[in-house]
């Protein structure tokens, strides 16, 4: 998403009042499951990284569509992470059950496209303004 | 014999003038002492050596405006001098120690946003207690 993630973060994230979960969606080939793979192997060394590769991925979108291997593993050690353990699962088969284990769950939920928004067991699809957020925070906070 | 007679009572004359005279010297004195005696006398009879234990001299009495006035004046100066001191005993411990001022201690914070995985895998970011969990389906293309 990103697009107004920062603004969700640090108007109620940060206030302890909403936890956010990224799920991730393979819907455009490889480029898709390439970065997956790299933001996956990131989190298995580090949380607070995967975070981090999270915003640049999706900062950089236009770059990932021609991204080769050495571009997600620059991509990765610039966020902190170990290049031989990077490459160890991005090269192994642990990343890529990992990943492929997550997109299976939310075909399962019945989640097809991108981005779909689960609120408390409540979806919306397609991208959303700041204000339609803020919204359901607070409705679902009062109650 | 006349001539005789008329010396010998010049002789006694002058013999009893001696007697006379050094019966003067001898008395005076003794006269002159007891008159100063007495009055040594007098005046200790009025003021004795010793006061009686249940006899106090009374404090001198003053206005109090005087009495306020001399107080103030005291201490004034004496936190004056005081203050002095203090300052030239600071001065020579430390001369280029500047006073403490009294600062907040910061309150310890404990940040509510934490980084992990949920059960199912997915990537959280918040507090895994939180009333709402947003989850964002998306893919990086």
């Amino acid at each position: 998403m990103l697009g107004v993630e920062p603004e969700i973060v640090a108007n109620f994230v940060e206030l302890g009042q909403v936890k956010i979960v990224f799920w991730p969606v393979l819907n455009h080939g490889n480029p898709s499951l390439y970065s997956t793979l790299t933001a996956e192997c990131v989190a298995q060394q580090d949380m607070d990284a995967f975070w981090d590769i999270h915003t640049l991925l999706f900062e950089n979108q236009d770059e990932l569509w021609g991204a080769d291997r050495d571009y997600f593993v620059e991509t990765a050690v610039s966020v902190g992470v170990d290049q031989t353990q990077f490459e160890a699962c991005y090269d192994g088969p642990s990343g890529l059950d990992a990943v492929f284990i997550l997109d299976d769950l939310r075909r399962q939920r019945g989640v097809f496209s991108q981005p779909v928004f689960d609120i408390n067991g409540n979806l919306l699809a397609g991208l959303q303004s700041f204000e339609l957020f803020t919204t359901a925070f607070n409705s679902l906070l009062e109650n | 014999m006349t001539v005789d007679i008329i010396g010998a009572m010049n002789l006694i004359k002058r013999l009893l003038t001696v007697i006379f005279f050094f019966l003067l010297t001898a008395c005076g004195g003794e006269t002159a002492t007891s008159a100063s005696d007495h009055g040594r006398r007098s005046v200790q009879a009025v003021l004795p050596t010793s006061l009686p234990p249940t006899l106090t001299l009374p404090p001198p009495v003053l206005s109090e405006q005087v009495v306020a006035e001399t107080a103030v004046s005291t201490i004034a100066a004496v936190i004056e001098n005081e203050v002095v001191e203090e300052v030239e005993t600071v001065a020579a411990v430390s001369p280029t120690a500047v006073p403490p001022t009294l600062t907040a201690e910061p309150e310890p914070t404990v940040s509510l946003v934490q980084s992990g995985r949920t059960e199912e895998g997915g990537y959280f970011l918040g507090n895994p207690d939180a009333p709402i969990t947003f989850i964002d389906y998306s893919d990086f293309m």
